[in-house]
């Protein structure tokens, strides 16, 4: 059973006006339980409608939104309590701080349900920790932070309710490589530690191959490829149908081994690519 | 010989400069030139600094230390009158980050005039500029439609076409296609690359995106204040380490031929395109063949 699941949705923006935009066309995707999803697709792919479903933010207007198997909207009245399941990242989110302190921000959420104080001051120290946010910025303001620390700070807001399914729009757009590296790092970590479910929206291949287990591309708002990166990534040729490039280093290696060179193995990262060149070398130098 | 375009002498910036305890150093004796018609890349860490020195050179922002010769007009920290700054300002424009924060009309044609309006720009003058800037960015089709209707990669190329309307000789593009989807990437730094090829247009960007960079003619690398690497991309992306402690990264072929070569391998320096980086690689595997046909 997937920890989350898409089921037959589809929805129409403006419906029966002659705005009438189709979004989701009868889309079906299941999110495993533990593993980290990148979801794929240009503007106006649906990507975000999607992503918005996932929290209950918007409701499909046919198909279902499947947490842990039971439909998300079979309660209207409970649907906050799923956002606290299926947390959401929104692009750029540090645009939404906006408590005294760091501290104050973070627990806002916690602080909103109802939690004690105590327990509020351990889950934000433990979120903080999460992004590698010390400890010592948490009675700052959150406008006195770098881009980079205010980027954390906002994720540490969504953390600190312990999701069970993590959602993050592009988290590290505007990020320079070390920033993103350390928040994508970030990611798998909490995941690892929670066992969380991560669903990563993001326009980087590079990213997506270096962080993802499994892919899903949406194109028109229909799921035009699926399943696991070496098998979404070996189809090359239809991601560049859908104006999607493989990463640099897999071009490299293709481009070998149309050469004659038979490389194999996980060529779509700078280090499967380097240990599929020494392996190759190493059988061909004995 | 003919002056440089933009000159830096020992140039410094620091924030909050009145009051010396808060005081923070952004640029520290920056010495650069830059000629008419290049295409640079600048590199820099988040807070490295490379967005003041695009402010400085459009004079959003006053030098607090040395000086800044802008096409022969010195500036130092006196700083200069509003006119000159408007004059400086016409010839060096600038594309910001965020599409929807810099589109100000509600029909695209409209906002590509409001600079040459502001200017007193008289009205035949204004519509053939305004036609030849959006036919440049390939976005004539799209005149009388809302921004904010448009794409990401579509809001900055009316936002560059904006600039274009002003007839600069110089545009900073300050991360213009940070929010930009691959597409949208594309769509812009074509534009750049056409801009510079055809009209001989001096272009900066700025850019955390490793590829990019490796298609400008010469890259600038700022780290902490300071210019750390400057050179063709080729000379920047053969210095791998120095790039690494700066928190950048090389484009990802690069890094392959790097970590080939600290284990032991004979490959070239500063490989950056995947035809030379296959090349090189693939020549690996040429010589093993030899050797065993031997």
């Amino acid at each position: 059973m997937y920890k989350l699941e898409v089921k037959g949705v589809t929805h129409i923006y403006g419906a029966k006006t002659p705005f009438e935009k189709t979004a989701l066309s009868a889309v079906n995707v299941g999110f495993e339980a533990g593993q980290i999803t990148g979801l794929i697709g240009h503007t106006g792919s649906g990507k975000s409608t999607l992503v918005q479903m996932l929290n209950g933010l918007i409701r499909p207007q046919s198909g279902e939104i499947l947490l842990d198997g039971e439909d998300i909207w079979a309660r209207p009245k409970e649907i906050g309590r799923v956002r606290t399941r299926v947390g959401l990242v929104m692009q750029y989110p540090e645009y939404q701080l906006f408590d005294e302190t760091v501290c104050r921000d973070v627990g806002f959420a916690l602080r909103n349900a109802g939690m004690d104080e105590a327990e509020i001051d351990a889950r934000v120290r433990e979120a903080a920790e999460c992004v590698g946010l010390e400890a010592s910025l948490l009675d700052k303001s959150p406008f006195d932070l770098s881009g980079g620390q205010k980027r954390r700070a906002a994720i540490a807001g969504i953390l600190a309710m312990r999701p069970e399914v993590l959602v993050l729009d592009e988290p590290a757009a505007g990020l320079d490589p070390r920033g993103r590296a350390d928040v994508l790092g970030y990611l798998r970590r909490y995941r690892e530690r929670f066992g969380a479910t991560v669903i990563l929206v993001s326009h980087s291949m590079e990213d997506m191959a270096q962080y993802c287990d499994r892919v899903v591309v949406l194109r028109r708002g229909e799921v035009f490829l699926s399943g696991r990166v070496d098998e979404v990534f070996y189809r090359s040729e239809e991601l560049a149908s859908v104006g999607l490039d493989i990463p640099e280093v897999m071009k490299i290696a293709l481009a070998l081994v149309e050469r004659g060179v038979p490389l194999s193995g996980k060529l779509y990262t700078v280090d499967g690519a380097r240990d599929a060149i020494l392996e190759l070398l190493k059988r061909r130098g004995c | 010989m003919a002056s440089h375009f933009i000159e830096a002498r020992g140039l410094g910036f620091s924030y909050d400069a009145e009051s010396e305890s808060d005081a923070v150093v952004a640029l520290d004796d920056i010495s650069l030139t830059i000629d008419e018609g290049e295409y640079i890349a600048i590199l820099g860490h988040n807070g490295s600094g490379k967005s003041t020195l695009a402010k400085l050179f459009n004079l959003i922002l006053t030098p607090s230390r040395g000086e800044l010769i802008l096409d022969g007009k010195t500036v130092t920290s006196e700083g200069l009158s509003d006119d000159e700054i408007y004059e400086i300002r016409k010839k060096i424009g600038m594309v910001f980050q965020n599409p929807d924060n810099q589109l100000v009309a509600t029909v695209v044609e409209e906002d590509v005039a409001f600079g040459p309006e502001n200017l007193g720009v008289p009205r035949e003058e204004l519509r053939r500029r305004v036609d030849e800037a959006l036919a440049t960015v390939g976005m004539t089709e799209y005149a009388r439609h809302a921004p904010h209707k448009l794409s990401g990669g579509q809001k900055q190329r009316v936002a560059i076409a904006g600039v274009l309307a002003m007839m600069p000789r110089c545009i900073i593009f300050d991360e213009s296609t940070a929010m930009l989807d691959p597409l949208g990437r594309r769509e812009v730094t074509d534009v750049m690359e056409r801009l510079n090829r055809e009209q001989n247009m001096t272009v900066l960007h700025i850019t955390h995106y490793m590829e990019e960079a490796a298609r400008a003619s010469r890259i600038i690398v700022i780290s902490d204040g300071k210019i750390l690497l400057d050179g063709t991309p080729k000379e920047v992306f053969s210095s791998v380490e120095p790039l690494l402690a700066a928190g950048l990264e090389t484009p990802q072929g690069t890094e392959l031929i790097h970590e080939l070569r600290m284990l032991g391998f004979d490959l070239p320096k500063g490989c950056t395109t995947v035809g030379e980086c296959t090349d090189a690689i693939f020549s690996l595997f040429k010589e093993k063949k030899d050797n065993n046909d031997v």
